[in-house]
């Protein structure tokens, strides 16, 4: 990428120029022993205002970031109940991880985390896919078109510019029982009219699915068509020439030359997805609206990971507290992290960067 | 030597191919709505036959399999060069198979934006309690827009909640893009002593997953004392984001290091000190790049809707994004005047997103670090 070249520029260099370290903002070392004295220490302190340059986005880093981050290893050992007060909390070692994998909070008796990452993870394995397929497919059509390329581009990427809010509005309109979109056209084709949202809970998955699925349509549609605007046509002609049948071409020219942009999405959709928390938090709503009824079993029952930690916090339900909501932080960071490793392990086979 | 069988034969094949297209074309839609129809029936609990529910599990995998697996050889099957190199660009008709799934496809985009729209130009009687029609039955009314602006229920009015995503999304990108700009000049021009390390050591932040500090930045902030009633404006949100971001710093600092030192060398040699350089320099020439990230990123705050959920907690201070979410969980607030407040939310977005199109784009395919 961008950053070795530049270490290769800086290496080689042009014959005529000075690197620019070379070149300092003050004049030439003057001769004399007390005069190399005092210009080395204002050398040191050219060094400190090239420092302080940076300073913004690593002090912002050390206290918004590094901060938070050392504190929630800390708040996962510790037992903090209803009051995000540091002085009251308990160190109570690994309860808090014991009772995320039996599944029961020790104080409150209240389950969620297992549903919660079913959820989830169905989700993930729905939404990857689809997206990624769907995606290859526009961004194919969208590169054959030589009219409408930038308006298809443009009309396809607009809901990834749009909010998660106003979308899972308009779609709670559309998946309403009685008014929406959905059961209209169900309705009028015979079937029966389908409970989206507030049936069962794989139906309301099934619909927050769907939904993720057409807003991640355009990013990915996007990627894809820059990366295969960029493949080299003399590829294609050579092989037309040597007579390769198109499955060939596929496989071995098309999806080579576009999979580092494969799997940089895959790995961000993967990361992202085991995330979602907007989504399934507007749908869901709250009782009434459109008069969907509560849930039998409360808030949890719609909740990917996320949005169950963020119960915790805020106790919507009885709060666990936050303690034990960074301790499901960390697992879900564990986790995240081993499937990135895994992906990226895996992707050095398939990924070819040199194409 | 091309023979003139060859020739034919690559007709051949080519007609061949585009009846396989045909197929796939009309094939894929209906192996979908076979995977959500038995994935509906799936679900249902109240299935008449004994065994319908898992056999409709047994299809919709089926068919689920199928339609990707299909998806994908479709793609396959649009290497369309050979038919390219040997038709010569005769006969040039609008290529049917093309143009159709994508009208198809875009239609299906627009298709919530369509109906939130013309939910919020209904009578509230209308979208409220008769059945859904795509062109609304009693004329085209705007009553809602007045009535959702007029809003103000648990003290949330949507004016006051446009301006505060207006501030919150506007004055922390500014403020921020400098401060990156500031850092990312520092990092590729001016050397000192463990930047490369620290700016890798920086890059390696972005690996941990954000969920890690919702919890704690929850705690610190109430520790510090943010979170207290009677800030005018909310602290955990606006303060943070004004230090800069380390995407945007790396973003910057590549193409910075792509303006020519001489510049800044000739600017030296007139006097010009590490800061003059700063403010002439390099933010008049990052200008497109800086405009790229500060699209980007107000239109990432301006949409972000788990951080003010959490950090605000006075109904005069919400977003626009929070305050659609309380609105509607509220049962007497209309059906049009909730589309009405989400077309509100979408004018800002939509508008900065016509107006800035291009730089959207290819900001997005750049900062995924990719060629093209």
């Amino acid at each position: 990428m961008e950053l070795q070249s530049m270490q290769q520029a800086e290496e080689v260099g042009t014959a005529q120029e000075m690197p620019l370290e070379e070149v300092d903002f003050l004049p030439a070392d003057p001769p004399s022993p007390a005069a190399r004295k005092r210009s080395s220490a204002r050398k040191g302190l050219d060094e400190l205002g090239n420092f302080a340059f940076t300073l913004g986005p690593t002090l912002g880093f050390l206290f918004f970031g590094a901060i938070p981050l050392v504190l929630s290893i800390f708040m996962s050992f510790t037992e903090m109940l209803n009051v995000p007060d540091l002085s009251l909390a308990k160190f109570v070692g690994l309860q808090n991880y014991i009772s995320i994998f039996k599944d029961v909070n020790i104080n409150t008796g209240v389950k969620g985390v297992y549903s919660s990452a079913y959820k989830t993870t169905f989700a993930l394995l729905l939404i990857v896919p689809l997206s990624l397929a769907l995606g290859l497919y526009v961004a194919q059509l969208i590169n054959k078109v030589t009219k409408g390329q930038k308006f298809f581009r443009s009309v396809f990427f607009i809901p990834y510019v749009c909010s998660a809010a106003v979308i899972s509005l308009s779609f709670r309109m559309m998946y309403d029982y009685e008014f929406g979109v959905l059961n209209d056209i169900l309705s009028a084709m015979g079937f029966a009219k389908y409970h989206w949202l507030n049936g069962t809970k794989w139906g309301f998955l099934m619909s927050t699915i769907i939904m993720c699925v057409w807003s991640g349509i355009g990013y990915t549609a996007v990627l894809f068509q820059a990366a295969l605007a960029n493949v080299d046509k003399t590829y294609y002609e050579a092989a037309s020439v040597d007579g390769a049948s198109d499955m060939v071409v596929f496989w071995r020219i098309t999806f080579p030359a576009i999979s580092p942009t494969t799997g940089y999405l895959l790995t961000m959709r993967i990361i992202g997805c085991l995330q979602i928390m907007t989504e399934t938090h507007m749908l869901a709503g709250t009782d009434g609206g459109y008069g969907i009824p509560v849930w039998p079993g409360g808030w949890w029952v719609s909740d990917t990971i996320v949005t169950h930690m963020y119960n915790m916090i805020n106790g919507w339900v009885s709060s666990y507290g936050y303690g034990i909501a960074s301790a499901c932080a960390w697992v879900l960071a564990a986790v995240i992290m081993l499937i990135t490793q895994i992906n990226f392990r895996l992707q050095r086979r398939w990924v070819c960067y040199d194409f | 030597m091309i023979s003139d069988t060859f020739v034919q034969e690559r007709k051949d094949v080519c007609k061949a191919k585009k009846a396989f297209k045909a197929t796939y074309g009309v094939a894929i839609p209906i192996l979908l709505l076979i995977t959500l129809i038995s994935g509906i029936l799936s679900m249902l609990d109240s299935a008449p036959g004994k065994h319908t529910k898992l056999i409709a599990i047994i299809v919709f995998a089926v068919t689920f399999a199928a339609s990707v697996a299909l998806i994908v050889l479709n793609n396959v099957f649009s290497q369309d060069v050979n038919y390219k190199m040997y038709e010569h660009k005769i006969n040039r008709k609008l290529p049917l198979s093309t143009y159709l799934p994508l009208t198809l496809l875009t239609i299906l985009i627009i298709v919530p934006f369509y109906i939130l729209f013309i939910t919020s130009v209904k009578k509230s009687a209308e979208a409220d309690y008769m059945d859904f029609s795509w062109w609304p039955r009693q004329g085209f009314h705007f009553d809602a827009y007045l009535g959702a602006l007029q809003t103000n229920l648990y003290g949330i009015n949507l004016l006051v909640s446009f301006g505060n995503s207006m501030i919150y999304a506007v004055i922390p990108c500014l403020v921020g893009l400098i401060s990156s700009a500031a850092a990312a000049y520092g990092y590729s021009k001016l050397p000192f002593r463990g930047s490369k390390f620290l700016f890798q050591a920086l890059l390696l932040t972005i690996m941990l997953p954000g969920c890690v500090t919702i919890s704690s930045s929850y705690v610190l902030f109430d520790t510090i004392g943010w979170l207290k009633e009677g800030f005018p404006i909310s602290l955990p949100l606006f303060v943070p984001a004004c230090f800069g971001g380390i995407g945007t710093v790396m973003f910057l600092k590549e193409y910075y290091a792509g303006i020519p030192d001489d510049l800044i060398k000739a600017a030296q040699i007139d006097g010009a000190g590490k800061l003059r350089i700063f403010f002439s320099f390099m933010l008049p020439l990052g200008t497109p790049a800086l405009i790229a990230q500060f699209i980007l990123g107000f239109v990432g705050r301006f949409n972000d809707y788990m951080g003010p959920l959490l950090y605000i907690n006075e109904a005069s201070q919400y977003t626009l994004q929070v305050a659609l979410r309380f609105l509607d969980s509220d049962p007497n607030s209309g059906r049009a005047n909730m589309a009405a407040a989400g077309m509100i939310a979408l004018v800002p977005v939509m508008v900065l997103y016509f107006i800035f199109q291009k730089k959207i784009l290819s900001g997005i395919s750049m900062s995924s670090g990719l060629k093209g």
